[in-house]
């Protein structure tokens, strides 16, 4: 597996420009500044917007257990809270990449 | 943080799709037909010989330098120099594969994120595991997608160890060397080869002082090639010193192939060399395990072994009848 790291601060814009262009499986967002119910599914909205939908979108970060229901049904396939072990956010990807 | 699969996870398009759409300047066909050359894909044949007759367009730039010298920040600066003259600009930047685990982070990205959303811009990230037809033919593919994606230049980045200078230097159209100045007690050394390979010769991180030794030492040692005398370019990517200057000693040495004759001649040179690449890679897909031809293989290998064969013998079976005679 390989992992393409783009860097702090990125626009939505961005990243979905950057997992074209790297043809990428999945894209793990991590927010801290809160903005994630606005940066989340802008991202999700944009891949569908260059027909790249299929694209799998996780999220992590400091998020609220009560906006996690609703970044799912925002297209967000899985949310890592704070504190979620390594090996079940690899195991995630591991079984995505042959499920997709 | 996007992340990609080495298999193929997701459904492939078929390829003369995706090809069609390349031609038109998506980029998303560019991305996915990069991603069946990567992965070393049976549909990547097809590919290339569908894309070949598109290409020759664009000018293709290879960087070498040692680990941390700033090849990808300058890379970084120059793309944006370069769209402010009108050029589209692809980058293919080769990062070793881990050896250890089989996976990759690739960081060269971070420093290239400047030019974010520019759709003259294209941007792609390859990683060093499993090519059967070599590292550099893989990558010279994935650069044959961004030309004829429509990008004016190709900037290629690779890790400065091994052959791969050398590789670079013999595909590239134009070749930058990419140097730093020592600090303190250390002695300045440069690899054995260097000096014939590069066009263009670049010492960064002026800003840390001590240029001036290595830029003395460079001009006394550099010989005119071709008719070439190779610039020597002082540069500071992270305050944006010098590119300009780089921008402009590539585009006089483009113009100086051109004038010359030479760009035909490397086209050639580079020609050569991938279709003896084509004929090993077409070779070792023959005599894989399972094959009739494999199992012959495998047998000539064991008289190899035991001395009832020599191996240029052995070799020579392996090719077509009429160029059998010894050699
Ligand atoms: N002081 C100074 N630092 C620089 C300059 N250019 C690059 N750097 C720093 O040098 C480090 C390596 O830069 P990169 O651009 O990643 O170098 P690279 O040659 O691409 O490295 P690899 O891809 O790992 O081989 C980074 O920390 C840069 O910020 C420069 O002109 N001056
Ligand atoms: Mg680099």
């Amino acid at each position: 597996m390989e992992v393409i790291y783009t860097g702090l601060r990125q626009t939505p814009e961005d990243i979905v420009e950057a997992a074209i262009q790297e043809d990428v499986d999945a894209i793990g967002l991590s927010c801290l500044s809160g903005a994630h119910m606005t940066l989340f599914p802008e991202v999700v909205k944009l891949l569908k917007k260059r027909k790249s939908g299929d694209i799998l979108v996780a999220g992590g970060g400091i998020i609220p257990e009560e906006d996690i229901p609703k970044l799912k049904k925002a297209g967000i396939k899985v949310v890592f809270g704070p504190g979620t072990p390594l090996r079940e956010i690899v195991a995630f990807f591991e079984t995505a990449g042959e499920g997709a | 943080m996007p992340a990609r699969k080495g298999t193929a996870a997701r459904p492939r398009d078929p390829v003369p799709g995706l090809v069609d759409s390349l031609l038109k300047g998506d980029k998303r066909a560019a991305g996915k037909l990069i991603s069946l050359i990567e992965d070393d894909e049976p549909e990547a044949t097809e590919a290339v010989a569908r894309i070949h007759p598109h290409t020759g367009r664009a000018h293709v730039v290879g960087f070498t330098g040692p680990p941390g010298v700033g090849k990808s920040s300058l890379i970084n600066r120059l793309v944006r120099t370069l769209r402010g003259r009108e050029r589209k600009v692809g980058v293919v930047a080769v990062d070793p594969t881990s050896p250890y685990t089989g996976g990759a982070v690739l960081g060269d990205r971070i420093r290239m994120a400047d030019t974010g959303v520019d759709p003259g811009v294209f941007i792609r990230s390859m990683a060093t595991r499993g090519h059967a037809g070599g590292l550099a033919l893989a990558t010279f593919d994935a650069v044959r997608v961004l030309d004829a994606l429509g990008m004016d230049l190709v900037l290629v980045e690779t890790v400065g160890a091994g052959q791969s200078e050398v590789e670079i230097a013999t595909r590239a159209h134009s070749t930058v060397v990419v140097e730093m100045p020592m600090t303190g007690d250390a002695v300045q050394t440069m690899k054995a080869g260097i000096l014939e390979i590069g066009d263009v010769y670049v010492v960064n991180k002026v800003d840390l002082g001590n240029a001036d030794v290595l830029v003395a030492n460079l001009k006394f040692q550099l010989e005119a090639r071709d008719g070439w005398t190779p610039p020597i370019i002082r540069t500071a990517a992270i305050e944006g010193r010098g590119i300009d200057e780089l921008a402009d000693a590539l585009m006089r040495h483009a113009a100086f192939l051109d004038e010359t004759g030479l760009r035909k001649k490397r086209e050639i040179a580079r020609a050569r060399l991938e279709i003896l690449e084509n004929a090993q890679r077409l070779l070792a897909r023959e005599v894989e395990a399972g094959s009739a031809s494999g199992r012959d293989f495998e047998r000539m290998a064991e008289d190899v072994a035991s001395r009832r064969l020599d191996p240029n013998a052995a070799a020579r079976k392996l090719l077509p009848t009429s160029s059998r005679k010894s050699s």
